[in-house]
């Protein structure tokens, strides 16, 4: 189909007047959204001046990126100039089809043609029945999983028992690697083994998953109703602009958008991103290596609904673009990779200031071939900036905003890195069979097999190449070593500092994806050549691996993992509810519970109240973790007889002065205190509540 | 390239040592150690939490004076 250059320019102008109308809702949701794909899709078509101006190659998979990212970052800023709302996006809208109106009208927008290129799906293979047999298991395993949500905050979305949907994988898995070696190739097949890899939190768990993903839900509520919020957390606003362009656009739920549009992109930016890595080398391309690559690499990251995925996702198109660059020397890669590392500081510094210094190093060096003295000391003085680079600009950032702050010797505290790869608290290894005991093994050193996989297997032509990307890895992984074992900042727990090494470490395992695929693609076309026996042993192997890594991607409850439960129920959102109805109001008391209530609470009913508690702002519910009162919480919660009275009079003294007598005391079957403790509670209590047995709500005056 | 892949492997071996040397039972009660915790949170072997160390102990430790009071004393 061709669409001429004034067809392009009454396109244009349909499309403006349709989306100003939208904004201001003029326009159902559901046209709104298919509004919002229609001037994606126009954006996309012209783009082509904008790159030729970059000197950059145009292909769809850069002008996608190009595209996705220019939203991100470009909303960012109108966000923290103006706040985002109706006639900020319109000011943004109005721009972006002006740029469109001064192209056409400066001759640079040619007609264009497009060619809806038939992808080949289902080739010839649809006679056989071994595609039939895998598509009807992943159908069925899907579909299982929609069928059964979970609302009781279940810790963990495996079924008990579920031996027949691990057998059934295996065996789904078993043929995909045998079409895989015979070359195989299936885009249905492979994109819906990858959803069934990586998407059952996003569909299982319909009410969110874990905490953050609440605060997001109430921040975002916040932004649209009132354009920004404050404090102004410079992380998360690459996501929150544009859930919100989409929320406005098409009226989806920020639940709906949390749960599906954050994983969505990621997994799809993933999967063609691989595959069109891997076409760029040259190397087998089958779309199966995405899925499989992915889950070996990953044991244990489920959850891609946080800004940190977001932020992840740009930094591993990144690393792939960097890798390209160090192999092919195409200056458009590394710009490419640079726009995304942009992207992905703007999300979140945390995974972008890393990769972000690397690219911006290697574009100095981009001339250079990295074979003399000089250019190594160059490359090592890049390593050691982007070592230090997170923990320098965290602890900057901190200590301007007054913290108190102690710098450690990192080598003294070196087992404070190790304890990152110990259990976590919900592992108890009392009593359990051989076998369970084989598979945390494999979890406690997979890590490190990755590593020495990646540092020691050697890459024909592309060993130098391989080794930039392991420096890059290196220098990740050594900012999350000084990140739990070399300073102390106020305000922080321990416990932070061990999340964000953690992150920072997956940050470095993911960053070795590019070695994995390229080692994982070679190694299944030279497996077609191995006698037959060997080959079934070794497909077999990797399938039972790659099961056990499902298994392991998700929490689990198993005779070594005790998992509670960390999302909201239904029933929770009762308590709150029953809470606010007997205040009339959030005004004139204050909540002690886990911290699940307080974010459903802010979902729910929004930020606030907050109260003035020496000099910092104290929220009506045990919020955050660190607050004053979720630290009394937490210490009633886990004492075993004591006396409570002097918590009760820590509580009475924080809160009288602020004219509040009374308190909501919340606990769970999940979580409850000790026996004593709830004695003396209800002792005290002058009203309380039982909620089908699941939820005691005691009320204090004091 | 080599001694840097050398003396980072014998890092990480170090590392996976010290990791395996977890406890083989929890050290909290299992009533009150499965308690809500928000994010991953691994047993602290080696009982070294930074939070915990002073800056008057005797570890190598540099105590950086707040913003405010580096103002205070320039003016």
């Amino acid at each position: 189909m061709l669409i001429s250059k004034k067809g392009i320019l009454f396109l244009s102008v349909v499309l403006l007047i349709l989306s100003v109308i939208k904004l201001f809702n003029f326009i159902p949701n559901f046209l709104g959204g298919f509004l919002l794909v229609f001037d994606f899709v126009l954006f996309f078509l012209c783009l082509d001046p904008i790159l030729k101006y970059l000197k950059i190659t145009s292909s769809n998979f850069f002008k996608t990126l190009f595209l996705l990212i220019y939203y991100s970052i470009s909303l960012s800023l109108i966000y923290y100039i103006t706040g985002l709302n109706n006639f900020s996006i319109l000011a943004w809208l109005i721009f972006n089809f002006g740029v469109i109106f001064f192209f056409y009208f400066s001759g640079k927008i040619k007609s264009v043609k497009i060619s809806l290129s038939t992808i080949k799906i289902f080739k010839a293979d649809v006679k056989s029945p071994e595609f039939w047999a895998i598509l009807i298991i992943l159908f069925f395993l899907i579909g299982y999983f929609f069928y059964y949500p979970i609302i009781d905050g279940s810790p963990t979305p495996w079924p008990k028992p579920f031996l027949i949907g691990f057998t059934l994988f295996l065996i789904a898995t078993f043929l995909l690697l045998k079409r895989l070696i015979a070359e195989k190739n299936n885009l249905i097949l492979a994109s819906l083994y990858f959803f069934l890899i990586t998407g059952i939190i996003a569909i299982r768990y319909v009410l969110s998953y874990g905490y953050d993903t609440l605060i997001h839900q109430g921040s975002l509520k916040y932004i649209l109703e009132y354009g920004q919020i404050s404090p102004l957390t410079p992380f998360y606003i690459g996501q929150y602009v544009l859930e919100i362009l989409v929320n406005m656009f098409s009226g989806l739920s920020f639940t709906f958008l949390e749960r599906w549009a954050g994983p969505t992109l990621f997994l799809g930016l993933i999967f063609f991103g691989g595959h069109y890595f891997l076409r760029r080398l040259k190397l087998q391309n089958n779309f199966l290596l995405i899925p499989i690559s992915v889950i070996l690499l990953f044991p244990n990251i489920f959850s891609y609904t946080s800004p940190y995925a977001l932020s992840l996702l740009w930094g591993i198109i990144a690393i792939l673009f960097i890798f390209l660059f160090l192999s092919q020397r195409n200056e458009s890669d590394l710009k490419i990779a640079i726009f995304c590392s942009l992207a992905s500081f703007f999300i979140h510094p945390f995974v972008g200031l890393n990769i972000l210094i690397w690219s911006i190093g290697l574009y100095f060096l981009r001339k250079n071939k990295i074979q003399n003295v000089k250019d190594r000391l160059l490359v090592g003085i890049i390593f050691v900036i982007a070592s230090l680079a997170v923990i320098l600009a965290f602890i900057l950032y901190n200590w301007l905003k007054d913290s108190g702050l102690t710098i450690y010797n990192p080598l003294y505290f070196i087992g404070n890195f190790a304890n990152i790869f110990t259990d976590p608290v919900w592992y108890l290894r009392d009593k359990y069979p051989w076998w369970l005991g084989l598979i945390y093994f494999y979890e406690k050193i997979h890590f490190f097999l990755i590593f020495f996989l990646a540092l020691y297997w050697p890459i024909k032509k592309l060993d130098k190449v391989k080794g930039i990307i392991i420096l890059i890895s290196i220098s990740t992984l050594i900012s999350a070593w000084l990140f739990v074992s070399s300073f102390k900042i106020d305000n922080y727990f321990y416990g932070d500092q061990i999340n964000y090494g953690y992150r920072l470490i997956q940050v470095a395992k993911w960053f070795l994806w590019p070695i994995i695929l390229v080692l994982l693609s070679i190694f299944f076309t030279y497996l077609k050549k191995v006698k037959i026996i060997w080959r079934y042993l070794i497909i077999i192997l990797i399938s039972v691996l790659i099961t056990i890594s499902w298994y392991l991607t998700y929490p689990r409850q198993d005779d070594i993992s005790h998992m509670n439960v960390n999302s909201i129920r239904k029933i929770d959102y009762r308590a709150i509810n029953l809470i606010y109805d007997n205040e009339s109001g959030k005004n004139g008391y204050v909540v002690l519970s886990n911290q699940i209530f307080g974010a459903g609470a802010i979902l729910k009913y929004g930020f606030g109240p907050y109260y003035k508690v020496e000099g910092e702002d104290m929220f009506y519910y045990s919020l955050p973790w660190g607050s004053k009162l979720s630290s009394i919480y937490n210490k009633i919660m886990t004492t075993e007889t004591e006396n409570i009275n002097s918590d009760l009079k820590q509580i009475k003294d924080i809160i009288k002065p602020l004219g509040i007598n009374k308190f909501y005391f919340v606990y769970t079957d999940a979580w409850s205190p000790a026996p004593k403790i709830i004695e003396q509670l209800n002792y005290l209590s002058s009203d309380h509540w039982n909620i089908d047995n699941k939820i005691f709500i005691v009320l204090i005056k004091i | 390239m080599k001694i840097l892949k050398i003396s980072f492997s014998a890092f990480l071996l170090v590392v996976l040592g010290l990791a395996l040397l977890t406890p083989a039972q929890a050290k909290m009660a299992p009533s009150r150690s499965m308690n809500i915790y928000p994010y991953y949170y691994p047993y602290f072997i080696f009982n070294k939490d930074i939070s915990n160390i002073k800056s008057t102990d005797n570890v190598g430790s540099i105590h950086v004076p707040k913003v405010s009071e580096v103002i205070k004393k320039l003016k």
